[in-house]
């Protein structure tokens, strides 16, 4: 594309983006979609997210290795009971953090989802991206060593090879001939 | 049938070792006479395990509860199709089917490639003979599929017993997807035995061109195609079978077939490095084994439980096995690689970093660096509990925490890459090829957040995603449009010669068009919702846009099950799209209880109702209902994606090859 074409072609395109972005601000639409929850009774719109996210971090302890709001085990001896206290607790009024962590008493860590951030825990958040930083320091210390030698250093004479130069001589004659066709 | 079945393990267990000195005298010796004996063994031993999968399936067919794997699997009133199917339900059939097809692969890879690499030939069969071996072993000492059931008689003897009727197929197995789920997933899982083989082979004979690479690029690519498709129809049958309203639960069991795709994925990208430069040599065949030793080690994963508790390791000594088998994987691989490092020096040097040489390093990096997660996460509870003494859970939220960042920024090199050229790219061309796409992409993601979807990670994935999108499209279009200057066919038709003449490097875009409509499906899961509603007949429920009304609640039964079932009337913005059955399932042999969800998927998303029992006036039905956007795309992904690959599967003949223009 010609530069000048390019540039107004950028322009109109970020004039465009800048149109909605403003519109999007002053339009300030929300998501409709009413929080509700398929495996509770809680009709308030925040109550039903909570639910969602608590039991998110949770697991059914029946065996199944899903979450607690996911094991959709006919009669789960673990999931149904727990997720009815849960609403209880809910609807009680107490804190995410203080269900999570009856939760936990009762149970152990076995119950949450994910590794805490404490203690020996962290290693498992942590070592993955050490290894992707390790990769990429890998991948530094290799493109270091591809940095190709100076001009002058690969200008090495090549050692003297008559049959070398003998076809050298005849490719160059070709590529003459060529030329003049 | 079952003596027969049982001596032909024993046969295998011979003839694979007898293979194995066969070849290995055969490496020495300048004849081919005793690299054919072991080539023979190899035809052998495919022919002995048509016997004993032919002696299982009869057992499982005339359903004689004589055998423990019978009886354990299956009874009388299972469907035909399920009986047979069911060889791969337990432990001990399915070992026995990864056996059979390895040896199916085995042969065919051995007649196919033996008149044009006689010299790898010897060891390669060593390579597939010891695998061979290895499950033989299994077989015949700690998981007989030919296992009698035997009681202990009042006076003390012990005796042959057959309850009257057996245990039953797992319901859940009781489902078209699980029925090639699992014979796909481990034709790929087999196959990556063959890069190994091939490179372990050019390792040991000193031939270090790339004759390996290109004797077995399309056994890479089958080999990786079977294992994709496996774990994304291992994904549908969680979803329409499990009923949990989503098609991926970062299990053990997932993971393991996971990684073994990653690491290939790596390798089919920075093999075309050592393809074209002569470069990466070592990394390649690190991968190669990296990938057989997933493979091995997946299988471990899935048909051992060790992971759910460390204590299902010391209790079955199938883990031993396996864990020596690993370790004798790595350690003959280690040993040499390192012996030849001076034969894997690269030939070249990179010309630049900017170039797509460097892009497959990166892709290299993010896919290694996703699939360590995985593997990271999967092992943790055992480290940790190793380390602290008590259990933890490492789910869901750990890997989608990592890996949906990895994920689409793995996506963005996807966009990026194929605009590298290779050796060298001006940052001139590089700007210029990435202007439209990335004003696409800004445009979809300030789009999108005014209309309300303002998730940030799923924001990323569709903007990612439209930049990749745009690029796919534009190097198809501007391939094309160069053919067009020379003949004069119109769009479609130089599209479609253009990808005939390069199947590798279209299909490839293909592929990674499918990789597209995989994220924007994964990226619909931001947006799913839910509710539930209790109704009885007449009664309806409104949810988003659905209006479902309760036709009739009823009772049903079937030879194999118990159920009761809702026949449910479904509107969408007032218009109607149909009936929809969830049941709730009680199979009669096994007692087990499943639920039948009801699915009614479009482009936009699908409407997923679950009927999960009745209220305690056993009057009403209660319902779960899901709205879960855009997983038809995941779907429609995997079907490019095969589609993507076949193509560069196609042999070279086929099609336009080389000929004109």
């Amino acid at each position: 594309m010609a530069s000048g074409l390019k540039a107004r072609s950028l322009t109109a395109a970020l004039c465009w983006i800048a149109v909605l972005l403003v519109a999007g601000a002053v339009t300030r639409q929300t998501q409709v979609v009413r929080a509700q929850s398929a495996k509770s009774d809680l009709t308030d719109p925040a109550q039903a997210a909570r639910f969602i996210e608590i039991t998110k971090a949770l697991v059914c302890q029946c065996g199944c290795q899903q979450g607690l709001g996911e094991c959709n085990h006919v009669g789960c001896s673990s999931a149904i009971p727990l997720r009815k206290e849960i609403e209880m607790k809910i609807r009680a009024g107490e804190s995410d953090e203080a269900i999570i962590k009856a939760m936990v008493d009762r149970f152990g860590p076995v119950i949450l989802a994910a590794p805490t951030g404490k203690g020996f825990d962290i290693t498992a958040w942590v070592t993955p991206f050490i290894m992707i930083v390790v990769g990429l320091i890998a991948i530094y210390a290799f493109l270091r060593t591809q940095r190709k030698p100076r001009l002058g250093a690969s200008q090495q004479p090549v050692a003297a090879d008559p049959a070398y130069d003998e076809a050298l001589r005849r490719v160059e004659g070709e590529i003459r001939m060529r030329k003049l066709q | 049938m079952a003596t027969v079945g049982s001596f032909a393990l024993l046969c295998i267990l011979v003839f694979s070792a007898f293979g194995i000195v066969a070849a290995l005298i055969g490496c020495r010796e300048e004849t081919r006479r005793f690299a054919k004996i072991a080539q023979r063994a190899v035809y052998n031993c495919a022919a002995l395990y048509v016997i004993v999968v032919g002696s299982l399936l009869y057992l499982l067919w005339r359903s004689d509860f004589n055998y423990e794997y019978v009886a354990a699997h299956t009874n009388r009133d299972l469907p035909a199709f399920f009986k047979l199917t069911s060889l791969w339900a337990g432990q001990e059939g399915s070992l026995v089917f990864w056996g059979f097809l390895l040896s199916l692969y085995s042969t065919a890879v051995v007649v196919t490639t033996r008149k044009k690499f006689p010299e790898l030939m010897p060891y390669v069969s060593i390579v597939f003979l010891s695998t061979t071996f290895f499950f033989a072993l299994l077989h015949v000492f700690v998981s007989n599929p030919f296992k009698e059931l035997m009681m202990v008689q009042a006076n003390g003897s012990i005796v042959a017993f057959a309850p009257p009727d057996g245990q039953g197929l797992n319901p859940l197995l009781q489902h078209w997807a699980m029925i090639i789920h699992p014979p796909l997933l481990y034709l790929g899982y087999v196959g990556c035995i063959v890069p190994f083989a091939f490179a372990l082979a050019a390792l040991i004979t000193r031939r270090l061109s790339n004759d390996w690479i290109r004797a077995t690029r399309r056994w890479t690519l089958l080999a990786w195609l079977f294992l994709g498709v496996g774990i994304l129809l291992g994904a549908k049958w969680a979803y329409v079978e499990l009923g949990w309203g989503g098609y991926w639960g970062w299990d053990p069991v997932e993971n393991a077939s996971l990684m073994p795709w990653l690491t290939m994925t790596a390798f089919l990208h920075s093999v075309m490095i050592q393809e074209r430069k002569g470069m990466m040599k070592v990394w390649n065949v690190v991968l190669v084994a990296l990938s057989f030793f997933l493979s091995i080690f997946g299988t471990f994963l899935t048909r051992s439980g060790i992971v759910s508790s460390v204590h299902a390791f010391a209790q079955s000594s199938i883990g031993t096995y396996f864990s020596v088998f690993l370790a004798v994987i790595v350690g003959v691989s280690a040993y040499f690689i390192i012996r030849r490092l001076p034969d894997l020096k690269s030939e070249n040097k990179l010309d630049s970093i900017v170039s797509r040489e460097s892009s497959f390093l990166f892709n290299n990096l993010i896919l290694l660096g996703a699939c360590f997660a995985v593997l990271w996460g999967t092992m943790f509870p055992i480290i940790s509990e190793a380390v602290e003494g008590h259990k933890i859970t490492v789910g869901a939220p750990f890997f989608n925490r990592i890996n949906i960042p990895v994920g689409i920024f793995l996506l963005l090199l996807t966009g990026i890459g194929p605009l590298f050229a290779w050796r060298r790219t001006s940052s001139e061309s590089l700007r210029r090829n990435l202007l439209i796409p990335t004003i696409c992409a800004v445009v979809v993601a300030v789009l999108l957040s005014v209309l309300g979807y303002r998730d940030p990670y799923a924001l990323m994935a569709f903007s990612v995603a439209t930049l990749v999108a745009v690029t796919v499209a534009s190097e198809f279009y501007r391939g094309a449009r160069t053919r067009q200057k020379n003949t004069n066919e119109n769009l479609p038709m130089a599209i479609f010669r253009l990808t005939m003449k390069n199947k590798r490097r279209y299909g490839g875009y293909v592929v990674h068009m499918a990789i597209v409509f995989l994220f924007v499906g994964f990226a619909g899961a931001a947006f799913n919702a839910e509710s539930k509603a209790v109704l009885r007949d007449g009664e309806k429920a409104h949810f988003k846009h659905y209006t479902i009304t309760c036709e009739k609640l009823e009772d049903v039964e079937t030879p194999n099950y118990y159920a009761e079932k809702a026949n449910l009337r479904v509107s969408r913005d007032n218009r109607e799209i149909g009936l929809m059955y969830p049941e709730h399932r009680v199979y009669k042999a096994s007692e087990q209880p499943t639920t039948e969800v009801a699915i009614h998927s479009t482009a936009r998303e699908d409407l997923y109702l679950v009927y999960s029992g009745r209220s305690d006036d056993n009057q009403r039905a209660v319902i779960q209902i899901y709205v879960n956007p855009l997983v038809r795309w995941v779907w429609f992904g995997g079907l490019l994606f095969v589609i993507g690959t076949l193509i560069a599967l196609l042999p070279d003949r086929f099609g336009w090859g080389r000929t004109r223009g």
